[in-house]
């Protein structure tokens, strides 16, 4: 079976033609594959936002020259095989999985969808309207959190900055996109050179370097390397600032967050991720934004909060690998509230920000927060899929592997430490803040106003919490800028 | 692209905070359970991980513990046979996926704050879900916190406590989680398809349960212990454990913490489904802006009708997968829809097969519609080669065995499975009834299902349209 991988053995290869192959052989029959280009949303050209993103969609999910898609889903379908893309702000990635039954077979079919695209205009006519909708059904329509959550991205990464727009382009430059686009694109950076191959399982001995030489042959490009752009830190918010995006919807969804110099390869990133762990661990009760908000009021389903980009949240326990990224955001998510409660539940969150960066862990948080994350690891990388997809994400960081890491990392940490590095990464004062809401006026006025918002429960309530409430009714918004954005307005 | 994102019905793996299922959000069990699907369709040799075990304790509590080679690892799926399909009584829809919050609500031993606790030293991973016919808690865990968790989870099923304030707090937990889902149409979509198409079958409201139903929840701390005392007994469940274990140990670990639940009396009268006798229709106008969707379902066979639902599996695969041809037309070559989500669930009783649209093209509308249903009530006629249905076949044994890549993703399988039949022969029964589908029997299952009479369409359109 594919867990019982026995062996764990981290390899990396340069090959002739420079791309890298990263493996960790198993004996389960079952082979992971991923394939890494150095390429991503930042490299999108100015009006062509998205073409990154329907250029990898190109490759997993339309013909080749010789196979029309049709043809490849017939190939794959009794494999049971998908090729599925993640496109990220500086890497896109593909994988799948493949019986040992297939491999030859798949190894094939999988090299000329790499290196035969034909870009054709049905191809991507669909795809373009596949990422559009994404845009324009699934983030506007269908899920407030997500929307939520990708909005204040970009309130804190400008227009101007290469992380300005969503990782699927916006909708005027998913528009502008032609086949020759494409083919440009595709040619300056799928390539050799900016690839990492990644394997796990029980593969031939001599698969590894067959399916790199096929790929670098395949993809070997004679256009000059371009450049990527730099990026660096965005600018702090300036005060609390507000973004109100109206809509149609039942409760009002909020998310909230800054930029922060902490990713992965930073010394302080241990620290942060245990405190994010104990202040606000995803889908976990066991929190203390959950405990605070959800557990003892019954404000809303859940609050958590995150120091790494985390896609689709609403729909996953655990981070999906392979969205590495230069700069990360410390963010807070709070679930949708009722409208009557969104006043009070925004200051809860600034009472419990302010009270943790004042007061730090106890000694006591600390250790038991550390011991969760130490069990915890190991099922972060259960099976050899989202094992390579980590070892793609700490090759990227320049770490070690992330279990032996963290464990390492938290064996060597403080309270102190921790507490020390919450102040100096973390702060209340210079953040942005998304709300989506239906009668977005409104809400700004009340914001605005500044009056208390007193609570009322449906059941008593300890003396502590009312105490605490008494406090956080009138707790001061410290308002900066508020501003309404239609949602019709967003990822234009 | 992140195309997780437009494929999110298909990959997400287990829930966190107690949560209800939604049929969309259930994609994701369906393709589990194709996962579980015989390895040798053609065969008869068993499915199940060898040394896979089943044991019946006293109180009536089965006990399935399935060894495997991962070394620390456990995964624990405690399986209450209760969902909706339980909620009898008027006013009390989505009950069962309330209780399931209420599950976390503590014990004498183990108050909240304590258990948290616990569960956070040894890092585990834990939460549920609710559906139609099942309510499923599941951990997974390092092996030495065995007993510590078994000890924790034998306290709350048999000794759950909880106050009335405590009650109520959850109860507006519960909704905020139908506030999170209600921006989504299909969410509503599939709230009307089921009451539209049952009558006086519990399947006519969904798990999350109607609205106004929700909002009276604060007021049903009596009616809760009812519940508790009705359906937590160890005759309607089953303790599966899959991961780093030596069977006749593990059942002596159960049997000591589990041996003392008492078992019930308590069995539901579900109201009877008359027959549909004529095709029906709902139409939601969407507040908010958004792209049309169709939607389109029958009554389907239930599980116990083992070739009929075997059949419909099989079918449901060939006719609605990217390689047949109504995807094809619609999403590839006329790209008038670009959302394209089937559906067919195993259920105790009659329930829906069906597929769900989102149209790119607003106009299209009445056209998709009709030719959903062509796609159903033609393919009496169509020819299904021999080829197709071994290509489905051998499709259906690679998911399964793409399944088996860690304990939690074999006892979620697994305890699927166990809801609907909490035996172990009876999923290698299913399997074995999938590997004897013909093209004939799966001409029959759609000539018998797929007629006017049993059909429900639900169109949803953006009121400013």
């Amino acid at each position: 079976m594919k867990f019982a991988k026995l062996i764990l053995l981290l390899l990396t290869l340069q090959l002739a033609g420079a791309q890298e192959l990263l493996t960790l052989p198993g004996d389960s029959p079952l082979i992971d594959v991923r394939v890494q280009f150095e390429v991503g949303s930042i490299d999108d050209p100015e009006g062509k936002e998205g073409l990154t993103c329907l250029t990898a969609l190109s490759l997993s999910e339309a013909g080749t020259e010789k196979k029309s898609y049709q043809d490849l889903l017939a190939t794959f379908y009794p494999w049971a095989v998908s090729v599925d893309t993640t496109v990220g702000k500086e890497m896109v990635t593909f994988s799948a999985t493949v019986h040992r039954d297939h491999l030859d077979e798949f190894k094939e079919v999988f090299t000329e969808m790499l290196t035969e695209p034909t870009f054709s205009q049905k191809d991507l006519d669909r795809l373009r309207e596949k990422a559009r909708n994404y845009l324009t059904q699934d983030l506007r329509v269908n899920n407030d959190e997500e929307l939520g959550k990708e909005t204040l991205y970009l309130q804190i990464y400008p227009r101007i900055h290469p992380y300005g727009h969503h990782n699927f382009g916006t909708v005027s430059g998913l528009e502008a996109v032609t086949t020759d686009d494409l083919r440009t694109h595709y040619r300056s950076y799928f390539r050799p050179e900016r690839m990492t191959i990644g394997l796990a399982g029980g593969y031939p001995q001599e698969f590894p370097k067959e399916l790199a030489a096929g790929l670098s042959v395949g993809l070997a490009s004679a256009v000059e390397l371009p450049s990527r752009p730099s990026i660096s830190q965005p600018a702090s918010p300036d005060g609390r600032r507000f973004t109100i995006v109206e809509k149609d919807t039942r409760s009002v969804a909020m998310s909230l967050g800054f930029p922060i110099e902490v990713n992965r390869s930073h010394p302080d990133w241990a620290a942060l991720f245990l405190f994010r762990s104990f202040f606000g661990e995803h889908r976990s009760s066991t929190s203390h934004l959950y405990q605070r908000l959800r557990e003892a009021r019954g404000l809303n389903y859940g609050d958590y909060a995150y120091i790494e980009y985390f896609p689709n949240g609403m729909y996953l326990t655990q981070p999906e690998p392979n969205y590495p990224r230069s700069q990360q955001i410390f963010q807070i998510w709070i679930r949708p509230v009722q409208p009557e409660t969104a006043l009070f539940t925004l200051r809860a969150t600034f009472f419990e920000l302010e009270k943790v960066l004042r007061e730090g862990l106890t000694e006591q948080q600390f250790e038991a927060t550390r011991s969760y994350l130490k069990k915890n690891a190991p099922l972060l990388v259960a099976s050899g899929s989202r094992e390579l997809g980590y070892a793609l994400d700490s090759k990227f960081y320049g770490s070690d592997p992330f279990v032996e890491r963290l464990r390492n990392d938290l064996d060597k940490l403080t309270v102190d430490e921790v507490n020390r590095a919450l102040r100096k990464h973390l702060q209340a004062d210079n953040i942005e803040i998304v709300l989506v809401s239906k009668d977005a006026t409104q809400l700004r006025e009340e914001l605005t106003a500044q009056r208390p918002s007193p609570m009322e429960y449906n059941s008593p309530k300890p003396q502590e919490i009312l105490e605490e409430d008494n406090v956080i009714q009138s707790y001061p918004l410290k308002l900066g800028e508020i501003r309404i954005v239609p949602v019709n307005e967003l990822f234009r | 692209m992140d195309v997780k994102g437009l494929l999110r019905t298909e990959q997400a793996e287990g829930f966190l905070a107690p949560e209800s299922v939604s049929m969309l959000t259930m994609k994701m069990l369906k393709l589990g359970l194709l996962l579980l699907f015989l390895s040798t369709l053609s065969g008869a040799e068993s499915l199940l991980p060898p040394g896979a075990q089943t044991k019946v304790l006293e109180n009536g509590l089965k006990v399935v513990v399935v060894p495997t080679d991962t070394k620390d690892l456990v995964a624990l799926q405690i399986v209450m046979a209760v969902g909706s399909r339980n909620e009898v009584e008027e006013g009390k829809s989505g009950f069962a996926h309330f209780f399931e919050h209420l599950m976390f609500r503590g014990t004498k031993r183990y108050p909240p704050e304590q258990a948290e606790e616990m569960l956070k030293a040894a890092g585990v991973s834990s939460n549920a879900w609710t559906w139609d016919d099942q309510t499923v808690y599941h951990k997974v865990f390092l092996k030495e916190d065995l007993e510590a968790i078994l000890d924790y989870e034998a306290d709350r099923f048999m000794n759950l406590e909880y106050q009335e304030p405590e009650f109520r707090t959850e109860a507006l937990a519960v909704l905020g989680e139908y506030n999170k889902n209600s921006a989504n149409p299909t969410e509503k979509m599939y709230e009307v398809l089921q009451d539209t198409a049952f009558d006086v079958h519990t399947y006519e409201h969904t798990t999350m349960g109607f609205l106004e139903d929700i909002e009276q929840y604060p007021e049903g701390y009596d009616y809760s212990w009812t519940f508790f005392d009705r359906f937590y007994r160890p005759e309607y469940a089953t303790l599966l454990m899959v991961g780093d274990l030596e069977p006749e140990n593990a059942f002596q670990v159960v049997e000591q913490y589990f041996g003392a639940w008492q078992p019930g009396s308590y069995k539901a009268e579900l109201p009877v489904e008359p027959e549909q006798t004529e095709p029906r229709k709902a139409h939601i106008d969407w507040e908010s802006s958004t792209l049309p969707w169709v939607m389109v379902g029958y009554k389907a066979p239930p599980y116990s009708a083992l070739d009929d639902t075997a059949a419909m599996q099989v079918w449901e695969s060939l006719a609605f997968s990217q390689t047949g041809s109504l995807y094809q037309e619609l999403v590839l070559e006329e790209q008038i829809v670009d959302e394209f989500q089937p559906f067919f669930f195993l259920k105790k009783d009659v329930f829906l097969v069906g597929l769900a649209v989102r149209l790119t093209d607003p106009s299209k509308l009445d056209e998709v519609e009709d030719r959903v249903i062509r796609a159903f009530e033609s393919t009496k006629e169509l020819e299904i080669t021999s080829q197709r249905l071994e290509d489905v076949k051998s499709r259906i044994r690679y998911s399964f065995l793409q399944g088996l890549d860690s304990p939690a993703s074999i006892a979620s399988n697994l305890a699927f499975m166990l809801s609907l039949e909490p035996s172990l022969e009876s999923i290698d029964d299913f399997y074995a009834a999938i590997s004897r589908v013909t093209t004939d029997q799966l001409s029959e299952v759609a000539g018998s299902y797929f007629r006017p009479q049993g059909r429900t369409v639900v169109t949803l359109k953006s009121k400013e349209s």
